[in-house]
């Protein structure tokens, strides 16, 4: 087997990544294939969001410049992730949401609804908006409970 | 629920609650959200687990070099999907783009067949028993390509202006020569282009992971063992966190809770590989080392500290100055 170094694509780990291989004579180095999946989602995201903030500007100027910027009103999808899972979250960790309340909603009005799990957003995760996104088809129910 | 989201306080309505109502109702961020979970379920899931499983599919001459493959393979399809953007709603193309290697690793296979056949999920009941259980991501591949409720269906328009964006972007990106990713791809004709790799050096490759989870799954404990534990030493929480991934301290018997769903017995860590004796005399040390450790983690504690208790005692003294100064000064 060869020797191979793979890192993120992180400055500083790319430049170990070069010295190490520079030191180790016949090693192969490459990236790590999950980091450069969600560089290009990343761009994605960025693109996509930019386009829907154009056309909601066009929309709701005149609204979305009575609210103060401090309240991050946004068109972001991971912002509405965040908040989708502090609201509703089964798991209830914040301590501000419903997740419980929610819960128990379901069970009462909608039995025998499929309901999937709120991505966990905690933290930084990069693949957040493309995964948290397969919730959207219970965003009917967590609208009308 | 809907009371709570559209609920006053000091006789206000709560906007972060507004807009979340908004935003889950708004056409755009439907469209915006079965978009995603169309590259989801079509790229990230597939390409996830291609990369995730490369160091375990050597038997079928996979290593990570043959990654871009994979990477060709998804720059052919996006620019399909420039020319024609209606193909983002056809469950045929988008699940099947990266259907060659589904032929090729049978591993694959089985995987896919299991999230889109098999894999189950119980529907909201009130207890277990009264539930079925549903193959969920069945289902919610045929709401994303044939949507049946109204206003996922009426979001079509606009999904698809999203989805030239979206392709436009990803190609963009494979191709950007300042960007890591184009080395992998064949227009850049570089030593890591697919067309340019030798069978002998593929050969080489087999076995070797593509990804860097073992690295990022060890500074994920560490963090987890800091914010655990407060003011640990960053060099405790990563021996913590290396100790738990090797195994070190496991015992070959499995806690009750989990030898229902175990197969096999697991092989007892390295701890206990030790003769008894050597076992005992690491306890002992570690148990005569607690004092002094303590010791050292209250005065590096203090050492934080020091300068904020010096300040807070030097005002402290200021303030009763000046109050003395000010009872002089009256009498």
């Amino acid at each position: 087997m060869e020797v191979a170094f793979t890192t993120d694509t992180c400055n500083g780990a790319r430049k170990v990544q070069r010295l190490l291989s520079e030191h180790v004579p016949g090693s192969v180095t490459y990236d790590c294939m999950h980091h450069l999946r969600n560089v290009w989602f990343g761009a994605v995201f960025g693109a996509v969001e930019k386009k829907i903030t154009k056309e909601l500007n066009i929309h709701l100027r005149a609204s979305l410049n009575e609210i103060d910027p401090n309240l991050r009103v946004t068109a972001s999808m991971s912002a509405i992730i965040r908040a989708v899972d502090k609201e509703f979250s089964l798991s209830a960790n914040y301590p501000k949401g419903h997740g419980n309340l929610f819960q128990e909603w379901m069970r009462e009005y909608h039995p025998g609804v499929l309901l999937m799990h709120v991505e966990r957003a905690a933290g930084s995760r990069q693949d957040l908006c493309t995964e948290g996104c397969t919730i959207f088809g219970q965003s009917t129910a967590q609208v009308s409970s | 629920m809907d009371n709570q989201l559209r609920k006053y306080r000091h006789d206000k309505p709560s906007i972060l609650q507004q807009n979340l109502f908004v935003a889950l109702t708004s056409q755009e961020m439907i469209a915006l959200s079965r978009l995603l979970s169309i590259f989801h379920i079509s790229v990230c899931m597939p390409f996830r687990w291609l990369a995730g499983k490369t160091h375990e599919l050597q038997d079928y001459e996979w290593s990570p070099l043959s990654m871009s493959r994979v990477i060709d393979t998804l720059f052919k399809t996006m620019s399909q999907l420039q020319d024609s953007s209606d193909l983002i709603e056809d469950d045929e193309f988008m699940m099947n783009i990266f259907e060659e290697y589904r032929d090729l690793l049978p591993p694959f296979k089985k995987y896919w067949d299991f999230i889109f056949e098999k894999k189950r999920m119980s529907v909201v009941a009130r207890c277990s028993k009264d539930g079925s259980k549903v193959v969920h991501m069945a289902r919610l591949r045929k709401e994303l390509f044939s949507p049946t409720n109204r206003t996922n269906a009426t979001t079509k328009a606009l999904m698809h202006g999203l989805a030239k964006t979206a392709e436009e972007t990803v190609c963009k990106e494979l191709l950007d020569p300042t960007k890591t990713t184009y080395q992998y791809t064949s227009q850049s004709n570089s030593d890591k282009s697919y067309g340019n790799i030798s069978a002998e050096r593929e050969t080489l490759q087999l076995g070797t992971m593509a990804t860097n989870d073992v690295a990022e799954s060890t500074l994920g404990r560490t963090t987890a063992n800091v914010q655990r534990f407060g003011r640990i030493s960053l060099s405790s929480a990563a021996a913590i966190s290396t100790a738990k991934s090797n195994g070190f301290m496991q015992q070959e018997s499995l806690p009750p809770r989990k030898r229902k769903s175990a197969v096999n017995v697991r092989s007892p860590g390295m701890l206990f590989g030790l003769s008894t004796e050597v076992q005992h005399a690491i306890v002992l040390a570690a148990r005569l080392d607690a004092q002094t450790a303590r010791k050292a983690n209250i005065a590096a504690t203090l050492l934080q500290f020091w300068p904020k208790i010096l300040h807070d005692r030097r005002r402290k003294s200021w303030q009763r100055i000046r109050v003395w100064q000010m009872h002089q000064k009256n009498s």
